[in-house]
């Protein structure tokens, strides 16, 4: 990228343990950061926690958004990567959630030196069914939620242009922006979902050979068990548990069955080098 | 719980759900809206489960982890199904958690009102909105379209978004057929519009004529199978053909076919009407656009062509010429030929230098059957372009082909055709065959005029070169038959002389030398220049080396001969002007006479190689000057030396002047051990194409074997 740092393009935050082996995660389609408030901070102890929002979602900057960088998924697989060369990040452990899942195996086939391991939260490489394969939805349901997201976005401009668009004599708004979660463009929002929802990675499953924990809930209705067997079974690296968690968003309805997940896979030995071989800035 | 009126008879719907989703009190509003029971829902169904599909992405993404960062979501859309006609029930509301997070304990209230009502308008606001979002679009991308295929390429980008087409074209009435301006197909189908646009041609052209839309459903109820077709082998199930009119006329048409979805909606027929008759006003100017931009470029072909043409001479190096240019440009191979040319096959091209040889030997063993179906012979007998769009592949059935040719067809591969026959001043200089091959392009009615315009100004070009060719060859034949006769042979001279031809944008000129003995011991030498090219002027120069010749005879000596050739060169047309540079040398007395009429000076090269520039005997050129008398002067010459006569050719170019080159000529002369007119004329010559004829007399005085001058015999003239 040109011009501004991927830390401001992305607003990346970094906590936990200074030059240790760095944990990335990456939040899915609908919300930012803040996915992880639950989940990141039990890691803090023993590795270097990155968090960021995509661009277009959270506090990222939204002018470095464009439409033709982010029609599909290589563009945020990417971002993922100028991220970690920014960072001078390498073996990491890359936790992704929901499309973020896809968007780490793009980013670890680009370049699997960088990446230790994945943690994949509620993954699925295609989400419309296709003859045989099951993904849980039709074309028409992702044109529907286009139509349903603006709807849920009639007042959004209202509610959100003071703030966008910044107040410095009225602090009472900045106050509201931080309460203001998930309050992505609405605009950018719907080619995120279309970026989401109509890809098809499936072909690209077999070229990652990064080991892999793919985590599935019970009954996600965006990701069904099928859909994570499907990835389990194509990632040839690849180890898969199933949550007693329901939903999509076990990171926020589940923790800690969550973070008990990933300790176990990281225990036996997929998150366990001493630290940034290159040393994190 | 008991009975709260304010939750179950409320207006609004309540719904309380555990924090994974599941329902855990429901009122009465919601269960008559939707219709379900409670007991099929409490503690059995989770919210989510009753929304529909695109709403319950949005809630598993946005409701769900706001509720869980933040307490409570305001302002929220969801749309429930109702299980009993599955219909659909909008709501607007909101929802509160209440207990902490993950607490088993914890729930969530959802309070909802049912704006079904609401939602036929809001639906129609959402959806003029992004009607107008993609109109803006389409407009913004009109604006910045130049060419036709840029507006067929920006509307069909739209319009398949738009009602989720498959596939999709842009054509034009082209003359009387149609020409795709742009096609779009969405994978995993292929492209399989070309094939549509082929096998439904007639139902579109009516279309167009018609000037009406047709909307076509090939499945279902009331099925309109008129247009029913598969794209690829996939049936398609809809198919939109929309003629584009504008300024009252429709030349062209928008299809849009899909292969899942099923008929178009009023909404879908309006929004499909408006954007093709926005499409059909960008792509008239953009066609006008694109038509200025043809024919800038056929005007500048064909000046490169003429160019291209006119710089080289011979007919056969025009012919290759043309077919360079025209390859690849406008065809993938090409050729020239005449059935009456000695070569038949005169010049071929491919883009592929590989297969030059190939379709030269093709072209060369195939005879052009002279039957009407053979397009070339059907072209050399109506005179006009013969066109094959496609060549069905069982033309060549109808030919009288051995293996060895189908093997080069098979190679060579043409798929469409044209025949031009190249007609000069009623005389047919040749066919120009261009034809499409592996470049997959067509050929079409609309390129015949351009077409036409190359052959019939490379078939000018080429009959001049052959006029040229013809009357250089002849002028060359007469001129190398005058000059060609044996010089007089006496072992008191060492007589020697060449002429060489001029550049090859010169015709063949008017010089000319002479030497002959006019008594027994005087030998007459000459060289002259007749104004003119060409045939003319070597007609001229003939009869004037004739009269010189008698003058000469007479024994008037040199001044007198030149008055005597004044007055003859006004009897002839085209010989006033005429120089010519005249010596008589006395073999016994070693004198040297000599007059110039207007001719660049002789030289006289001594034996020890210094030059005399013979200045004296001058006057101007022959029939300009009858009232004065010539002059001529003598002088001596001795044993060894030699007279140099010569045309300007020798000295004078485009770059030197009469003396510069003299001088040159005297250097060149110093420099040499002996003098030899090849070398000479190798040294002088200039590296043009327009340079002149040379023309170069030397004679040098030797001591003959009986030791002197004198000489009693004639030498047989």
């Amino acid at each position: 990228m040109t011009g501004m740092s991927v830390r401001v393009r992305n607003n990346v935050k970094v906590s936990g343990v200074p030059g240790g082996q760095a944990m990335v995660f990456a939040h899915g389609f609908g919300c930012d950061q803040q996915m992880w408030r639950l989940v990141a901070p039990a890691f803090e102890d023993r590795y270097s926690v990155v968090l960021f929002d995509h661009v277009g979602s959270g506090r990222s900057d939204l002018s470095s958004y464009e439409a033709h960088r982010y029609t599909n998924l290589d563009g945020y697989a990417r971002d993922v990567l100028e991220l970690l060369l920014e960072l001078q990040l390498e073996r990491v452990i890359f936790v992704g959630h929901s499309v973020s899942a896809m968007i780490g195996v793009l980013a670890a086939i680009e370049r699997p030196e960088l990446f230790e391991s994945l943690v994949l939260v509620g993954p699925s490489a295609r989400y419309v069914d296709d003859r045989d394969y099951r993904g849980g939805f039709a074309a028409a349901d992702i044109d529907e939620l286009l139509i349903v997201m603006s709807r849920n976005y009639l007042g959004w401009s209202a509610a959100m242009a003071p703030i966008v668009m910044g107040n410095a004599d009225r602090p009472e708004l900045g106050e509201e922006l931080t309460q203001l979660f998930c309050a992505n463009d609405p605009e950018i929002a719907k080619h995120f979902a279309a970026a989401t929802f109509l890809a098809d990675n499936r072909a690209d499953l077999p070229r990652c050979a990064t080991p892999s924990l793919v985590l599935q809930m019970t009954d996600d209705v965006i990701a069904p068990i099928e859909a994570g067997e499907y990835v389990h079974r194509h990632l040839v690296n690849s180890e898969l548990r199933i949550l007693k968690a329901t939903g999509h968003c076990p990171n926020l309805s589940a923790p800690a069955e969550t973070i008990a997940a990933m300790n176990a896979y990281l225990a036996a030995g997929y998150g366990t080098s001493a630290g940034s071989l290159s040393g994190a800035a | 719980m008991n009975a709260d009126p304010m939750f179950d008879d409320a207006a609004v719907g309540y719904i309380v759900a555990d924090q994974n989703g599941v329902i855990q009190r429901v009122n009465r509003a919601f269960l008559s809206w939707t219709g379900y029971e409670a007991s099929e829902l409490v503690s059995v169904r989770r919210v989510q489960d009753l929304l529909t599909a695109g709403s319950r992405i949005y809630f598993e993404t946005y409701v769900a982890p706001l509720m869980a960062l933040q307490v409570a979501v305001n302002d929220v859309s969801l749309t429930f199904t109702s299980p009993r006609d599955d219909h659909q029930i909008f709501t607007h509301g909101a929802a509160k958690r209440h207990g902490d997070l993950g607490s088993i304990t914890a729930e969530v209230w959802f309070v909802l009102v049912n704006a079904s009502g609401r939602q036929h308008f809001e639906s129609e606001a959402l959806r003029a909105r992004l009607r107008l979002e993609r109109l803006q679009r389409l407009a913004s991308a009109l604006a910045t379209s130049v060419t036709a295929g840029d507006v067929a390429s920006a509307t069909l980008a739209e319009i398949l978004d738009g009602v989720k087409g498959d596939h999709g074209f842009v054509a034009t009435i082209v003359n009387d057929g149609l020409r795709v301006i742009q096609a779009q197909d969405t994978p995993p189908v292929g492209t399989g519009t070309s094939a549509l646009l082929l096998t439904h041609f007639p139902e579109i052209a009516e279309i167009i004529h018609s000037g009406t839309a047709a909307f076509v459903e090939s499945r279902g109820e009331g099925a309109d199978d008129r247009l029913g077709c598969r794209i690829d082998g996939v049936a398609a199930t809809r198919l939109a053909a929309l003629p584009l009119v504008a300024g009252g006329r429709a030349d062209g048409v928008l299809c849009v076919a899909s292969v899942t979805r099923t008929g178009f909606d009023a909404d879908e027929r309006s929004f499909l009407l408006l954007f093709a008759e926005l499409a059909a006003q960008s792509l008239q100017s953009a066609k006008l656009h694109d038509e200025v931009v043809k024919n800038a470029q056929e005007a500048s072909f064909i000046a490169r062509l003429s160019n291209a043409l006119d710089d080289v001479v011979s007919f056969e190096a025009r012919c290759q010429r043309l077919v360079d240019l025209v390859v690849p440009e406008l065809a993938d191979y090409a050729t020239v030929e005449n059935p009456n040319h000695e070569l038949r096959v005169i010049a071929v091209a491919h883009r592929d230098p590989d297969l030059v040889a190939p379709l030269r030997e093709l072209r060369t063993s195939v005879q052009v059957p002279g039957s009407q179906p053979h397009s070339l012979a059907r072209a050399l007998a109506s005179r006009e372009p013969q066109v094959l769009v496609e060549i069905p592949a069982e033309m060549y059935d109808r030919y009288d082909l051995g293996s060895r040719e189908r093997a080069l067809l098979g190679e060579l591969a043409p798929r469409s055709y044209v025949g031009l026959p190249m007609f000069a001043r009623g005389e047919l200089v040749g066919t120009l065959m261009l034809v499409m091959a592996e470049s997959n392009r067509r050929f079409s009615l609309a390129d015949v005029p351009h077409l036409t315009d190359i052959a019939n100004r490379a078939a000018v070009s080429l009959e001049n070169a052959r006029l040229y060719d013809h009357e250089r060859f002849v002028a060359g034949s007469f001129q190398r038959e005058l000059l060609g006769r044996p010089l007089p042979r006496d072992d008191r001279l060492d007589l020697r002389a060449i002429y060489q031809a001029g550049g090859e944008l010169v015709e063949i000129g008017g010089d000319y030398f002479d030497a002959f003995f006019v008594g027994p011991d005087r030998i007459a030498l000459a060289v002259g220049d007749v104004v003119g090219k060409g045939i003319p002027a070597a007609t001229v120069m003939s009869q004037l080396r004739t009269a010189l010749r008698a003058f000469a005879l007479e024994g008037n000596g040199p001044a007198e001969t030149l008055n005597r050739l004044d007055g003859f060169v006004t009897s002839i047309p085209g010989a006033a002007y005429s120089s010519v540079a005249y010596a008589e040398l006395d073999l016994r007395t070693s004198e040297l006479v000599y007059a110039c009429a207007g001719h660049p000076p002789p030289l006289l090269i001594t034996e020890q190689r210094d030059a005399v520039v013979l200045w004296e005997g001058r006057s101007p050129l022959l029939g300009i000057s009858q009232p004065l008398p010539r002059s001529e002067s003598r002088l001596r010459v001795t044993i060894g030396s030699t007279l140099l006569m010569y045309t300007d050719g020798l000295v004078e170019a485009r770059e030197r002047s009469l003396d510069a080159g003299i001088t040159e000529l005297i250097d060149v002369l110093r420099g040499e051990p002996s003098i030899d007119l090849h070398t000479l004329v190798a040294k002088m010559k200039v590296s043009d194409m327009y340079r002149d004829d040379i023309c170069v007399l030397a004679v040098t005085a030797v001591v003959p074997e009986d030791g002197g001058l004198a000489r009693s015999a004639l030498p047989g003239t």
